[in-house]
């Protein structure tokens, strides 16, 4: 209904002149925010950002921006925050012994909270960051959706996000860094009916693409190998109470339960587990590896198994003196972190033999020779994909910590 | 037959949970109309200002156990407290000022009163889920096949007397008397000399409360609290109220357990009653549909009351 005098074109203006004045100062604000945005602090945001050295003013002293994303907070941070420390370490050995081709190498990293719906926020995030290259992102659930992001802004990404889809997908510029779960459910589905005796079992996992992934490959190894799978359930991540579910799998009395899916939840079912009086052989994939799934899961974590993708970090003298580094700057035991550190040791040393920072001649180099990290010399297939397949190594929860107890292949 | 025993005390415990929690939902809601969208995060509150109690004083179990013993009573005194006082506050500031703005704002209040605590919980206590010191004796004892630790004994029977506790006092104290006749008739009870004023302040400290001690169960029992946890939790338990009969304090009880049981036995059972199609991850699903189902049949819950209208 209108009035007479009809004031509302004035009201209209004012909005119209207030919206382009907030997008002039928004994108006047843009261009500095990597180096000056305060952390956001509300619960449903997505990002922080740290910077390893301080800008030069020079155009070819600039530091190389390379960009970094996992879960830094919430599930699976602890994770997340290793990854990065590992990064960082390389980052600073590097840059106080002269940086890369003579620039300092940036790290620009965001928060994800390992949620697939904010991983591809982040993802843009980076590309308009202007990072050559991109390490992440931590888990296969947040990794995937960024693939055809990054692929299509030119910019290689390295991860050890470890479902297969990550290298199906035809994009020659990613990059996974450890084995794959054909690798890790195969080889224990395996394991558990060869090694450990187990003839029967029962498989929870948490319908995410990681844990439903590594699950469904141990299932395909374990009944190829002539065990039985009694049932499969899944669980809804950030759920506590998994009592209900346990109780019917201890009905079906299997020789072991394996669990795909990430320690958040996996401790509080190892720990029901144990509460409902279940004594099978548990074991779980790599997320389980670390403090978090041992905290959570308490006394009940104790015997606990764990599939790994990396060995012990005294094995070799790269990885002790990695590990002698890491506690001497952060005060703890790494867990994944050492892959965090291959991972910014390749981009670097790809950079350095392509003598570019443009992402298709680092991709170019990481495709054409092998380079030493302190994991293993890195090849990579066509896909991306780890050459020569891989060694998935069986860890046991003893005394509250992770001890090696065999390897399979 | 060992296991649908076994799941009906994974349910029963489950369910006095969300029965405490629900208790303080039927409450406010029977008396004034108000979804009180913060109660949820009152649960959460609790067990957050156990976390830090406990945190802070660092006592484990192996300490002796009369130390063991005090510290965990001053946690839930505490918690019940801190979630009380919460409470009031939330009278005091989100509502009261408002009291006769129409419903629509005070449910924007009360909801901006949730967005607060959830975020005061993130900043003050970490984004990560938060391990709760184990401190109640971690045995089980076995009834048959079924196992039942102490600490599932201790959730029932604790939630049990609590529950008993607030219907003695509703409907045999004089007090209590007046919160009953000021929900059903507010402005009668004004005339009639009542302290509307005090009952209402009563009704945001009595449930709270309540979910405060229901939230430090909640870390004791599953070893973790996070401050998200009242929001799930409050809506099932919100659900549970209503299909018990909104603004009754059988209902909500009755709602909780029922809730918790479906729980668990849809999580049980689902797969076998469904010849494998729907696995335990519909539990949910299942659950709410029968919740659903229930208000198709019965729209004022199962122990429904007519409440009269305020004018």
């Amino acid at each position: 209904m209108r009035t007479h005098r009809n004031t509302g074109w004035r009201v209209s203006l004012l909005v119209a002149l207030l919206t382009l004045l907030a997008l002039v100062v928004v994108a006047c604000a843009g261009d500095t925010a990597t180096t000056t945005k305060a952390p956001d602090t509300s619960a449903t945001s997505a990002g922080t950002e740290t910077t390893a050295a301080t800008e030069t003013t020079a155009a070819s002293t600039e530091p190389i921006k390379i960009g970094f994303a996992a879960g830094l907070t919430g599930n699976g941070a602890a994770a997340g925050q290793d990854f990065l420390n590992g990064v960082m370490l390389y980052v600073d050995q590097v840059n106080a012994a002269g940086g890369v081709l003579g620039r300092q190498i940036e790290i620009v990293s965001e928060d994800e909270l390992n949620d697939p719906k904010n991983a591809t926020t982040v993802a843009q995030k980076l590309v308009d960051a202007g990072v050559v290259a991109v390490i992440g992102h931590l888990t296969s659930g947040t990794t995937i959706p960024t693939l055809g992001i990054y692929s299509a802004a030119g910019i290689p990404q390295i991860t050890p996000a470890t479902n297969p889809d990550v290298t199906a997908q035809g994009i020659d510029s990613v990059f996974r860094v450890d084995p794959d779960d054909f690798a890790q459910g195969g080889n224990v589905g395996r394991y558990m009916f060869e090694k450990q005796g187990a003839k029967t079992a029962a498989i929870i996992h948490d319908k995410q693409a990681f844990g439903q992934g590594v699950a469904e490959q141990f299932q395909a190894a374990f009944e190829e190998a002539g065990g039985t799978v009694t049932s499969v359930n899944g669980i809804t991540p950030g759920d506590v109470d998994f009592r209900a579910v346990l109780t019917k799998i201890k009905g079906e009395a299997p020789d072991m339960v394996y669990y795909g899916g990430v320690a958040a939840e996996g401790g509080l079912v190892i720990k029901q587990l144990r509460e409902l009086g279940m004594e099978q052989k548990f074991i779980g994939p790599d997320q389980l590896f670390g403090p978090e799934f041992i905290k959570i899961g308490g006394t009940g974590a104790e015997g606990a198994l764990v599939s790994f993708v990396a060995p012990p970090l005294d094995s070799t003298p790269e990885l002790s003196k990695f590990l002698a580094d890491y506690k001497a700057a952060y005060n703890e035991e790494p867990f994944v972190a050492q892959y965090g550190y291959d991972s910014i040791l390749l981009i670097a040393e790809a950079i350095k033999t392509a003598d570019s920072t443009e992402g298709k001649d680092i991709a170019a180099a990481l495709h054409a020779g092998t380079i030493k990290g302190i994991l293993s010399d890195y090849a990579f297939e066509e896909n991306g994909a780890l050459a020569g397949g891989g060694v998935i190594h069986i860890y046991e929860v003893k005394d509250g910590a992770d001890v090696w107890i065999d390897q399979t292949s | 037959m060992e296991i649908f025993a076994q799941q009906l005390v994974n349910g029963l415990v489950l369910g006095s949970l969300y029965a405490l929690v629900a208790l303080g939902y039927t409450m406010v809601y029977g008396l004034l109309q108000l979804f009180n969208f913060a109660h949820g995060d009152l649960f959460m509150a609790g067990g957050y200002i156990a976390v830090f109690i406990l945190s802070a004083l660092g006592t484990t179990l192996a300490s002796p156990g009369i130390v063991v013993f005090v510290v965990v009573a001053l946690a839930f005194l505490a918690a019940g407290a801190g979630s009380a006082l919460l409470g009031l506050a939330t009278e005091r500031f989100a509502y009261r000022p408002i009291a006769n703005a129409p419903r629509i704002a005070q449910l924007i209040s009360v909801l901006g009163v949730s967005i607060v605590l959830q975020n005061v919980a993130m900043l003050v206590g970490g984004r990560r889920n938060r391990v709760f010191p184990t401190l109640f004796p971690e045995g089980k004892f076995a009834l048959g096949d079924v196992q039942i630790t102490y600490i599932q004994v201790f959730i029932i029977a604790a939630s049990l007397i609590l529950m008993v506790g607030l219907y003695l006092f509703v409907n045999r104290t004089l007090f209590g008397k007046t919160i009953l006749a000021t929900r059903e008739n507010y402005d009668a009870a004004r005339l009639m000399g009542i302290d509307v004023r005090r009952v209402v302040q009563l009704t945001f400290v009595l449930g709270p409360a309540l979910g405060g001690l229901a939230g430090v169960m909640f870390g004791m029992y599953y070893g973790t609290v996070f401050f998200t946890m009242g929001f799930v939790s409050g809506i099932k338990a919100f659900t549970a109220a209503v299909v018990g009969g909104i603004g009754s304090i059988t209902g909500a009880m009755l709602g909780g357990l029922l809730l918790g049981l479906l729980e668990s036995f849809g999580a049980g059972y689902l797969s076998k009653l469904t010849g494998g199609l729907m696995g335990p991850e519909y539990r949910d699903i299942f659950a709410f549909a029968v919740l659903i189902a229930v208000l198709v049949f019965k729209p004022s819950g199962l122990l429904g009351e007519r409440v009269a209208r305020r004018a």
